[in-house]
């Protein structure tokens, strides 16, 4: 049952009451439209120097980050954690993992309109940069080398939340705003679609000039739910398995390797192209993959917690056309 | 000391100029991010971007450098030095990226064990400066003594005067030797200079005289068991984005490479901040949580670097403030920090 509910008036009852140990939301962040995580204890909240209370939580376009990725910090403890559509997608995957066990949580729904990409903002404004930028009605004021531009949301959202099929929390049990418009998301991905059109050889040489890019700063990992290995291959040591040169071969091997980790679990919350330092489109790989697992297997990653996982579980009418 | 004026549209000539006696490296912008990159063409120069998001430090300490290679010839391994580092000028260099070139220099070419190779490459580097007069919104650098029209530690400087105008000034002999490609532009005049003098005059103004490193760097020294720790790493996701992007950050891995019957041994970027970092051998790691890994990149930067270099391993730049996925801001941190009473 999802109730309605004031997102800091549920906080600090949440966290006075003792239902939870610890809460996991948003506030306002240090730079120009970002938010920053904010991590709340049972007992502490807001009284330490520095630190803000429930008072100070915020959900807005900003809040870009998935927050799923933090629960893995508090394995063990009643959590309550503020998630958009795809971090509650991104939850319901931990759920059918048996990362956590649903009643260790209480999930505050925050309908999601889409959020912010930096990468978005900043070919919006042609600077990634502002020396300030402010939302307001929808559209984004920003100053950028003492000019004022002012450019609509919708160009400064990441793509994929314009396609996103399910903005409303689906396992909520409190939502802190009111449902937003659902989108029509039966149609591929229009990016998808463009790269199925390019040639073979276009293909390889955008895949390739994507993973030149790429400095293996490992944040598109780190800021990932469904990345929560205690030993990522990435990181074996003995004997060394992935590279760290620059010779693209290296990203292409931590980031196919990757992907073949996420088949079936990545949700497409696009929390890694934003975190993404040097750009790499990442999108398009993450759309490839479920995109395929859409039309080969019928399965949308998080859409239901109830489900066995992609990989843990077997149709009888599955077509078996692809095999590893 | 000699100075001209650079007119802002001359700025892409200038560098296609100079692009004939060495490789540059200058900000670029894809996608409205701008980035320091070597350029293929002058026309890729963005002149107007002022911190880019990737730092010079590339240049100098390669994401990927060899040390050495080798292969083997009738079963015998040869050894193959690594190539001869060409040429290069690093140019719009925001005094800030210059400072952390001085921090590099202090830590790779410094005594008991100056590294050769990155000796090498410094020696065929040349920094032309770039001054500024509006600070970018994530910077902090003047909190930290350094002050964006300051000429220090450049063979050249564009002193900006006004959006149409810099003064260059030619300042050390590597700056002379590239006086062919200045002398195409008018020599500044008294008027230009006495404004530039104003300009520099009310932008020391605002930057701190005495950042107060020292004691910093006392106080943290006795931090090293506080509770701030335990609070400050929650929500850091533990990635290399700081440390990639930062323009003083120089932690290395070294990996051998190999293909068939030849290989090379390499260093690679990597940072404090991955738990691979400290992992022993025996599997043991001493730094077993975020907790452990963010109080040592505080601690390295303005602890013990200070302590044994004297100075800070952060030049403000703001990169890793505007940059991290968490927004975990350093200068947050640093004014946790500063509020903390002592113990
Ligand atoms: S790979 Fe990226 S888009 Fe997919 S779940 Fe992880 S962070 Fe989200
Ligand atoms: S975040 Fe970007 S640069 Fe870093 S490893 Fe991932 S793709 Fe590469
Ligand atoms: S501080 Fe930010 S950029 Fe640095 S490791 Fe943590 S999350 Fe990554
Ligand atoms: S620590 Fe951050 S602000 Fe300081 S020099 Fe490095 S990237 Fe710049
Ligand atoms: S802060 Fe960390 S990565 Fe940066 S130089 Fe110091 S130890 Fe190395």
């Amino acid at each position: 049952m999802t109730e309605r509910a004031d997102l800091r008036t549920i906080a600090a009852k949440l966290l006075a009451d003792g239902t939870v140990d610890v809460l996991i939301g948003w506030q306002p962040g240090s730079s120009p439209l970002s938010a920053a995580p904010l991590i709340l204890h049972a007992g502490s909240a807001g009284s330490e120097p520095g630190q803000a209370g429930p008072e100070a939580l915020v959900f807005d376009a900003r809040c870009a980050m998935n927050l799923v990725n933090l629960l893995h910090k508090f394995k063990g403890k009643k959590v309550a954690i503020v998630v958009k559509g795809c971090d509650a997608r991104a939850l319901a995957g931990l759920v059918q993992e048996r990362q956590f066990d649903r009643n260790d949580l209480v999930v505050l729904g925050a309908p999601c309109a889409g959020v912010i990409s930096p990468r978005a903002l900043a070919r919006a404004l042609n600077s990634d940069s502002p020396d300030s930028a402010t939302l307001k009605n929808d559209r984004i004021h920003a100053v950028c080398g003492g000019v004022e531009t002012v450019v609509p949301l919708s160009d400064a959202l990441d793509p994929g939340c314009r396609r996103c099929a399910m903005r409303n929390p689906q396992i909520a049990d409190w939502l802190v705003a009111d449902p937003v418009a659902q989108t029509d998301a039966s149609e591929p991905a229009e990016n998808v679609e463009e790269a199925w059109r390019m040639t073979r050889a276009e293909r390889w040489r955008k895949f390739r000039q994507e993973m030149a890019r790429c400095i293996l700063c490992h944040a598109c990992r780190q800021v990932c739910p469904a990345c929560y290995c205690g030993e990522c291959f990435a990181d074996q040591s003995r004997p060394r398995l992935a590279g760290r040169t620059d010779d693209p071969a290296d990203a292409m091997f931590f980031h196919l390797l990757r992907w073949t980790h996420l088949a079936g679990r990545c949700t497409g919350c696009g929390a890694c192209e934003r975190a993404c330092p040097m750009g790499v489109d990442l999108r398009l790989y993450n759309d490839f993959l479920r995109e395929f697992a859409r039309t080969e297997y019928g399965y949308e990653a998080g859409a239901d917690a109830q489900a066995p996982p992609l990989i843990g579980g077997f149709k009888p009418d599955d077509p078996n056309r692809f095999t590893l | 000391m000699e100075t001209r004026i650079v007119p802002q549209t001359e700025m892409a000539a200038f560098v296609g100029e100079l692009m004939k006696t060495a490789r540059v490296m200058a900000p670029v912008r894809r996608d409205g991010v701008g980035y320091f990159e070597w350029l293929e063409s002058a026309d890729q120069l963005d002149a107007t971007c002022v911190v880019p998001r990737s730092s010079p430090k590339a240049a100098l300490l390669p994401r990927c450098e060899t040390l050495f290679g080798w292969r083997l010839e009738k079963g015998e391994q040869r050894i193959v030095p690594p190539p001869e580092p060409i040429p290069q000028i690093l140019f719009g260099l925001h005094p800030c990226d210059v400072r952390a070139i001085a921090t590099l220099d202090a830590v790779f070419a410094s005594d008991p064990s100056p590294d050769r190779l990155y000796l090498a490459r410094r020696a065929v580097t040349t920094v032309i400066g770039r001054g500024s007069l509006a600070d970018p919104a994530t910077a902090f650098f003047r909190e930290l003594g350094v002050d964006p029209m300051d000429n220090g530690g450049c063979d050249l400087f564009l002193a900006p005067l006004d959006p149409d105008r810099h003064v260059l000034e030619i300042i050390s002999d590597k700056g002379r030797a590239l006086l062919p490609a200045c002398e195409r532009f008018p020599k500044a005049d008294d008027r230009a200079l006495a404004l530039l003098a104003d300009l520099r005059k009310s932008s020391a103004a605002k930057t701190e005289a005495n950042p107060g490193l020292e004691q910093l760097a006392a106080k943290l020294a006795g931090m090293f068991e506080s509770d701030l720790w335990s609070r400050i790493h929650e929500h850091c996701a533990g990635c290399g984005v700081c440390a990639f992007l930062c323009p003083t950050c120089h932690c290395f891995d070294i990996q051998e490479e190999q293909r068939g019957d030849r290989g090379a041994r390499v260093r690679v970027w990597d940072t404090c901040q991955f738990g691979l970092f400290t992992r022993h051998a025996s599997g043991h790691n001493p730094r077993t949580s975020q907790k452990e890994r963010l109080r040592q990149r505080i601690m390295h930067k303005f602890s013990y670097g200070i302590e044994k270099f004297k100075v800070p391993f952060c030049v403000g730049c703001g990169r890793c403030v505007g940059c991290c996925p968490a927004n975990n801001d350093l200068r947050a941190i640093l004014r946790t920090i500063r509020e903390t009473p002592s113990e």
